[in-house]
């Protein structure tokens, strides 16, 4: 059976997988956010403009899903909505992490989806949902930006945001870090393949992709 | 900001640069005051920075070599920009040779950068580029970025590098996909506006504390 995560608990999660996101080039500076499911109406949020390597675990912000109301001094992510939308409408998440890693950009300044053929090496369909949708734009902050991210969620726990990054989620904080991790795994492999089958290289560098373009 | 703080900050810039893998062929500018600016002397490896490697420049000097008449051009073109960091990091490098204007394909470009990074043919033509912009490229060089420090200016750096790679690689998985430039142009205006007085007191607080 498994014990209840108490609120110091999630705090520490929250740091600590913040930590690892940073080790893994999955953000960078004060860039993305992350929070955690801590009860019916509230959740925990990294603050706004603090970096990861800072963060602790008081500096999460305890927001509530309804009325986005906070506590404490410290302001919470700007992409609050964001989270707090995905809370209400989906009762089998429990956490949510939102980057603009490398890979996961590029798919998104595509409006790209990742399709349901690709080699699904990394188990992306069976984490995420195959094929990962790209929510439609929106300007960050709105309504409109939350909507399309709702409807690109649908039955899947990641997405891609039009140019602004990607969203992944699970019922816990490790299911989505691996959602994350494997999105922008997933994305590369994608993205590299498609260079190589252009360029006709064996190995994807920064010079075989700059040769392909300009020739 | 005294002489010595600015010489540790482009410390730190050059140490932030190489822990994000941005050193190549890279020079750091900080404003010393009107009439004078900083700047790694060129051929100083950014990722082996000394501080003896940090040269004093004269505004109203000859300049002897491409990277301080570059500094000298924007400093003068641009009142507001305490640092300037010109890279031949990959992407923009490889953009440069194509004369292309960066549409805004990701939004965090278009809050930091501005709503597009065009290219300057020459020198002489750079402070036209960069008009309301904190970036633009340089014919066959690569980037050129402004901030108000060297926190800012690296930042900048960051994002433009990175829009540079998306924007060639996106076009191999279909194109992409541009922002409106209007909505670009206000990203950038309530970002500048909003966030960046704030973050130049956080800035310079780290300064400070030597972070």
């Amino acid at each position: 059976m498994n014990t209840p995560l108490t609120e110091q608990s999630l705090r520490e999660a929250l740091v600590t997988a913040g930590k690892k996101l940073l080790k893994e080039n999955l953000v960078q500076g004060t860039w993305g956010n992350i929070s955690v499911r801590l009860d019916g109406e509230n959740m925990l949020v990294t603050p706004s403009g603090l970096d990861y390597l800072r963060l602790t675990p008081a500096d999460m912000v305890k927001v509530n899903i309804n009325t986005l109301e906070y506590e404490g001094k410290l302001k919470p992510t700007s992409e609050k909505k964001l989270h707090a939308s995905i809370y209400r409408d989906r009762t089998d998440i429990g956490a949510v992490i939102h980057t603009h890693s490398e890979y996961c950009s590029i798919m998104a300044a595509a409006r790209a989806e990742l399709p349901s053929d690709i080699p699904d090496i990394r188990g992306v369909n069976s984490l995420i949902g195959l094929p990962v949708r790209c929510a439609g734009y929106g300007l960050p902050g709105t309504k409109k930006m939350t909507n399309e991210t709702l409807k690109a969620l649908k039955d899947r726990n990641g997405c891609y945001l039009s140019n602004h990054g990607a969203i992944a989620a699970g019922e816990s904080l490790d299911a989505a870090l691996k959602a994350c991790e494997t999105l922008e795994s997933s994305s590369k492999d994608y993205v590299t393949s498609a260079v190589l089958k252009r360029s006709g290289k064996d190995e994807f560098s920064d010079e075989t992709t700059l040769s392909a373009y300009i020739k | 900001m005294l002489k010595n703080q600015l010489i540790q900050s482009i410390m730190r810039g050059a140490a932030r640069l190489y822990s994000l893998n941005l050193c190549h062929n890279t020079t750091i500018a900080a404003r010393l005051d009107d009439e004078s600016f900083l700047m790694t002397a060129p051929g100083a490896d950014i990722y082996s920075l000394n501080e003896k490697d940090i040269e004093t420049r004269s505004f109203d000097s000859g300049y002897d070599g491409k990277t301080p008449k570059i500094c000298a051009a924007v400093f003068s073109g641009k009142p507001e920009a305490g640092a300037v960091i010109i890279s031949s990091s990959p992407y923009l490098a490889g953009l440069s040779k194509l004369l292309i204007t960066l549409p805004p394909i990701l939004d965090d470009f278009a809050q930091i950068i501005g709503p597009t990074l065009r290219t300057a043919e020459s020198v002489e033509t750079l402070t036209r580029a960069l008009k309301n912009r904190n970036g633009c490229m340089l014919k066959n060089e690569g980037g050129i970025v402004c901030g108000r420090t060297v926190e800012e200016a690296s930042t900048a750096l960051l994002v433009a590098e990175k829009t540079a790679k998306t924007y060639i690689l996106s076009s191999f998985i279909g194109s992409p996909r541009p922002l409106p430039f209007w909505e670009a142009k206000l990203m950038n205006f309530i970002y500048e506006k909003k966030y960046s007085k704030a973050n130049i007191i956080k800035s310079e607080q780290n300064e400070k504390k030597g972070d």
